[in-house]
């Protein structure tokens, strides 16, 4: 299985998760549509599935659920009680600032150095343990997690299993059966499938990002935070093997401007808490 | 001024008719909006589940708290909701069989002290279909419930971080 970012889905093409599964490593290609904010290998045209079942808001624990198995099943979970705990503390913490503070949140960390960070619906956040690697103060850490937590927030990964869903080739997808409780389990994989191998459209990564940030300095963190980190992750991919996937994914810096340009709007300062931070994640 | 015995039934009936009514009025009701809220035992995500409530229940309101958070109560439930999945009008929950029926606040799928709702129904079919396990999944999830809300309060504390940040 493939897999898809949605924290920084840039940031996926500087350092792919590699090796993925059965179908293999990410791909140049499906990086380029995630990126672009096109739709990715299954949604290819309009139409709508042809039976009144579909997926919708009361769905979104389990759909959250199934995403969060398929992933921690792929990467397995990163073994340091300590830093969960410590995830988890800041991730309710942006939670308890954000317009969705009483969310059904679960944190988790993936045991994979690749940079990456993901949010299924309703509130499960997981974050690699190569993206945490690449940190230097807890407000890094707190941007991350806003930005998901925006992602739950704006209900983006409905909205985008929902748009999958009147496609043609989502409906194509879908095995011909009269049984409800069947075309519904078929509805929960296809909308997995689509949670792990596309990624949010870029305004709706804009809109996370921005949500994000408004959100970590509700919660007093300094914003400044998250703009270093998208900027030290740039650097990285520009003297990485990957600068060639770069080249084909440009978000990043349409993202750092705008956050940039955000900032200088907000009041300055607020907490970073870098030694809080090295404590708990010590590398 | 002395009064006769009617008009003392008249005023003795009119001041309880509006004790009623001054109690009518002081009970505000809302009702849910989005397809479930949960209520839970403190003003926020960390503190535990003590029921759910489906689209279209009824809630009575016993305190509107800063933030958002109201204080509320069905039946034998009582505990907070976020405004966001409120309205101050009826909902028509028609289609929600659960609610149609007059109830609409569960408590028995909520597990005693859990802040995160454990693996539901269909995602455990999703993990069977996929010969995927759930175990990493309950296991952060089993983390995740462990987590005392006063540890929260107490690192929000020290980092001058969280709701009541500066």
């Amino acid at each position: 299985m493939n897999f898809r970012t949605i924290l920084l889905s840039t940031l996926a093409g500087l350092l792919p998760l590699a090796g993925c599964g059965k179908n293999g490593p990410l791909n140049a290609d499906l990086i380029g549509d995630m990126v672009g904010g096109q739709t990715g290998h299954l949604v290819k045209a309009g139409g709508h599935v042809g039976n009144a079942m579909a997926i919708s808001e009361k769905d979104e624990d389990a759909l959250g659920q199934s995403a969060a198995v398929a992933l921690t099943n792929r990467y397995g979970l990163y073994n340091d009680p300590k830093l969960l705990k410590y995830v988890t503390l800041v991730g309710l913490t942006v939670a308890s600032a954000s317009p969705n503070p009483n969310a059904n949140y679960v944190f988790g960390i993936l045991n994979t150095e690749d940079v990456n960070a993901f949010s299924g619906p309703n509130g499960y956040v997981l974050i690699t343990h190569g993206l945490v690697r690449q940190m230097k103060d807890e407000a890094e850490l707190a941007g991350v997690l806003a930005h998901e937590i925006a992602h739950v927030s704006n209900h983006d990964g409905l909205h985008q299993v929902q748009a999958a869903e009147r496609s043609t080739a989502f409906a194509e997808g879908l095995k011909a059966t009269s049984n409800d409780a069947d075309r519904f389990g078929q509805l929960i994989d296809g909308g997995v499938d689509v949670l792990t191998k596309q990624a949010y459209t870029q305004p709706q990564e804009f809109d996370a990002d921005q949500a994000g940030v408004r959100v970590m300095s509700a919660a007093g963190y300094d914003g400044q935070s998250y703009l270093n980190l998208l900027q030290r992750l740039h650097t990285t991919a520009g003297s990485s093997n990957n600068a060639t996937l770069m080249s084909t994914h440009p978000g990043l810096d349409a993202r750092i401007q705008r956050v940039d340009a955000q900032l200088k709007g907000l009041k300055a300062g607020g907490a970073t808490l870098a030694d809080r931070f090295a404590k708990n994640a010590a590398k | 001024m002395k009064l006769h015995r009617h008009q003392l039934v008249l005023l003795a009936g009119g001041l309880l008719g509006s004790a009623l009514a001054t109690h009518t009025s002081t009970a505000e009701q809302i009702w849910v909006k989005s397809e479930s809220a949960e209520i839970r035992s403190g003003k926020g995500a960390v503190f535990p589940l003590v029921a759910t409530a489906a689209k279209g229940a009824e809630l009575t309101v016993i305190s509107r708290e800063p933030k958002g958070w109201i204080k509320v109560k069905s039946g034998e439930v009582e505990g907070y909701v976020y405004e966001n999945s409120i309205a101050a009008q009826k909902v028509d929950a028609s289609g929600n069989l659960f609610s149609a029926m007059g109830a609409g606040v569960d408590a028995s799928k909520t597990t005693s002290g859990a802040a995160a709702k454990g693996l539901q129904p269909d995602a455990d079919v999703y993990a069977r279909g996929q010969h995927l396990s759930t175990a990493p999944l309950n296991k952060l999830i089993a983390a995740r419930n462990k987590l005392d809300p006063k540890e929260w309060q107490a690192f929000t504390a020290e980092g001058k971080v969280g709701p009541d940040a500066p």
